[in-house]
């Protein structure tokens, strides 16, 4: 991660602000992707990742450096996520409090696995052909919707759906072996 | 619940497309099944990780928070966020607009066009080139030949004229015309559909004539199985062939492999064309050297053993760059095929280095690149040093748009809105077909009609007005890389951006003068492989 600081003299209060800043924005990815898996709407992502991003700013001085910052501040999100679930009305799309409870839990206790997984989907991403990672890509772009795609496209929906599907599970299968790879050294 | 179902469900709450009762159904499984949540997670990531690539904007753009309080803080750390996505998403890798038509030649393909010799197609929506997929339905070949390789392996040179479609990778029909088929290991069981009945290939090497109007099976080497639509199936082998004529019984006669073109006559022939085709070339190019328009000819194809040096071989130029120094580049395949005929700039800290002296006010930059792909954020063609004020930058975006640009000021407000240049993008041209497949690039400063036109294979793309304010009378160049960007001399930090072009290059020329269209495109024509 390369983000120039600035050079300027700074107070003892602008290096703790600045050393939280760019930890925070390291672990910010991982983070979004914890809150997105107990949220499934993205607005509801978004408020909570503002709030906690200001909770994990007030307490940084509480924040004990030998621990690992991500499962410290997935903690405060778990809490956020709770606390803003609690004070929404279940008009939309919301996991019961004791699913969302159990889906933090174990995002926590099993962070370094997810860690590995993401790297992994990375890597098995990059070796998907390229016409079809644009395919892949597309139907995954935010907003846009399958069903038209494949209008567009002068195909049915269900043919699309299967290509896709059969395009995920590929994904899904290079992940599992490239992990089981893994295990040896993990 | 079933697994299948559950995936579905999960799949349609990441989309944001699930019935209130299908979410309950769902909520409950994932209340009480660890495995559901797995499920869950695992495709929510895969989803999340393609949505990260597909992303044209950073997905941050969330309204600010009400709450001013707040606001300041957070406020710093999104811009943060947004340099820090920057920096990631360029390591993942390029964004590319996916085009619809992407998608459907990749539904659709089934062989690719490897090679053609004269060969004239009719009822074509594109012109086919080498290495374009083959489109569905009844294909029509005129004249001349073309060597196609299905993606089961099996390799045709079909002769014109002839009628054929290819069904899948494993099947094909052949309405009229001659054909060879070499079938390896791995397609046995390759099958051909003809009027008279339909032939399945055991491996490895047959023929067809349907051109007349008694079709001809030829087995030149191992054995096929001929299905006639009449009678019982007869059974092949290397040396044998059979005339079929309608309505009679076939006749045993012995193959005759000499009527049939087959893949190394090809190749020679091939070979031959663009033999002629270079000799022609050079032929050109010694007349386009006097050009006095032409300050550097910068030919990566002329031999120069133990020298790492690219020639200039402008002969009549007003001002007269010397030769570009080679760094790190490697020497491979040139347009022609001739080994060591271009350099490759895909090693780290690839370029060429050039010194362009003068002041010139219209240029045309032109190159023609093998590019593998636009892997870097800028994929430089060619960039003076650092960007000082009247230097020209052009480069590809890794978004698939050309770019140029001159940068007019030192960015103290001496232009509107404290602009220091105006880039001139084209649409976005690329496509993976164009990966591996040489191409020439061209763009057209031109200070009088104040106009920038970028050119693919000679033939313009965009072309756009240069806003008055923004308007370089005095373009000077100086030091200057070849495919890519060396930062500002007597730096002494070592770490440097990477925009090598990930391709190879062959030639590059550079006009001290706006070419025209028809000029171009007359370069192009004379000059393609």
């Amino acid at each position: 991660m390369t983000i120039d600081a600035p050079t300027s003299p700074n107070s003892p209060q602008d290096d703790r602000y600045e050393v939280f800043v760019r930890t925070f924005a390291h672990f910010e990815g991982d983070l979004r992707r914890f809150v997105r898996s107990l949220l499934p709407n993205w607005t509801d992502v978004d408020d909570v990742m503002q709030q906690t991003a200001v909770v994990l700013w007030r307490k940084f001085d509480q924040y004990d450096p030998e621990t690992h910052f991500m499962k410290w501040a997935c903690v405060v999100a778990r809490f956020e996520a709770l606390a803003y679930r609690r004070k929404m009305a279940r008009d939309r799309l919301v996991f019961r409090e004791d699913v969302l409870e159990l889906m933090a839990d174990e995002g926590i206790e099993e962070m370094d696995q997810r860690d590995a997984e993401h790297a992994a989907l990375a890597t098995c991403l990059q070796a998907v052909p390229e016409t079809q990672r644009h395919f892949l890509t597309l139907a995954h772009t935010r907003g846009v919707n399958v069903k038209e795609l494949a209008e567009e496209a002068g195909s049915t929906a269900a043919a699309f759906y299967m290509r896709l599907t059969r395009l995920r599970q590929q994904l899904m299968k290079c992940v599992e072996s490239k992990l089981g790879q893994g295990h040896h050294h993990a | 619940m079933s697994p299948a179902e559950r995936n579905q469900l999960i799949d349609d709450l990441i989309d944001q497309d699930i019935s209130e009762a299908d979410f309950l159904r769902l909520e409950a499984d994932l209340s009480v099944d660890p495995i559901a949540r797995a499920a869950y997670y695992e495709r929510l990531q895969l989803s999340l990780a393609l949505a990260e690539v597909a992303a044209v904007r950073p997905e941050r753009e969330a309204p600010l928070p009400a709450s001013s309080r707040r606001a300041l803080v957070w406020l710093a750390m999104a811009a943060l966020w947004l340099a820090f996505i920057g920096v990631t998403s360029v390591w993942f890798w390029p964004r590319q607009r996916a085009g619809l038509a992407g998608v459907e030649s990749t539904a659709n393909g089934h062989a690719a066009l490897v090679t053609q010799i004269d060969a004239v197609w009719s009822g074509m929506a594109a012109p086919l080139i080498d290495g374009a997929l083959l489109p569905p339905g009844m294909i029509h070949l005129e004249s001349g030949l073309a060597q196609i390789e299905l993606f089961s392996g099996v390799r045709l040179v079909v002769e014109g004229e002839a009628k054929f479609e290819i069904l899948s990778s494993m099947e094909m029909r052949l309405a009229r015309g001659r054909l060879r088929a070499h079938v390896p290991e791995a397609a046995h069981g390759f099958r051909i559909h003809t009027s008279e009945g339909e032939i399945v290939d055991l491996g490895t090497e047959f023929a067809v004539d349907a051109a007349g109007e008694r079709a001809e099976l030829h087995v030149l080497d191992g054995e096929v199985e001929w299905h006639p639509k009449a009678a019982g199936m007869l059974r092949l082998v290397g040396g044998e062939a059979l005339g079929l004529a309608p309505g009679n019984d076939p006749t045993q006669m012995p193959a005759d492999d000499s009527r049939f073109v087959g893949l190394s006559e090809i190749n020679e022939r091939q070979k031959a064309t663009q033999e002629t085709r270079r000799k022609a070339w050079l032929q050109f190019s010694e007349g386009l050297r006097r050009d006095p328009r032409l300050i550097a000819a910068y030919r990566m194809d002329v031999p120069n053993p133990g020298e790492r040096l690219v020639p200039n071989l402008a002969a009549s130029g007003m001002v007269k760059p010397g030769a570009g120094a080679i760094v790190a580049a490697k020497r491979v395949e040139g347009r022609w095929g001739q080994t060591e005929g271009a350099l490759d700039f895909s090693p780290a800290g690839s370029r060429v280095r050039v010194n362009i002296p003068g002041r010139h006010s219209s240029l045309t930059l032109l190159c023609w690149v093998k590019i593998n792909s636009l892997d870097r954020l800028y994929n430089s063609l060619f960039l003076t040093d650092g960007h000082e004020v009247g230097a020209p930058h052009w480069q590809i975006m890794n978004d698939g748009r050309l770019f140029f640009s001159v940068k007019r000021s030192d960015g103290h407000g001496t232009t509107a809105g404290g602009q220091d240049k105006y880039n001139f993008y084209s649409p976005p041209f690329w496509t993976p077909l164009l990966s591996g497949r040489w191409i020439l690039l061209g763009a057209v400063y031109d200070v009088e009609a104040k106009t920038v036109t970028h050119f693919l294979n000679g033939s313009p793309l965009a072309s756009e007005a240069i806003p008055e304010e923004f308007l370089v009378e005095n373009v000077t160049i100086g030091n200057a890389s070849i495919a890519n960007w060396s930062e500002p001399a007597y730096r002494r930090d070592a770490e440097f951006a990477v925009r090598n072009l990930n391709g190879s290059m062959d030639e590059f020329l550079l006009y001290s003068a706006a070419l025209s269209a028809a000029e171009i495109a007359e370069i192009f024509n004379q000059s393609r492989p």
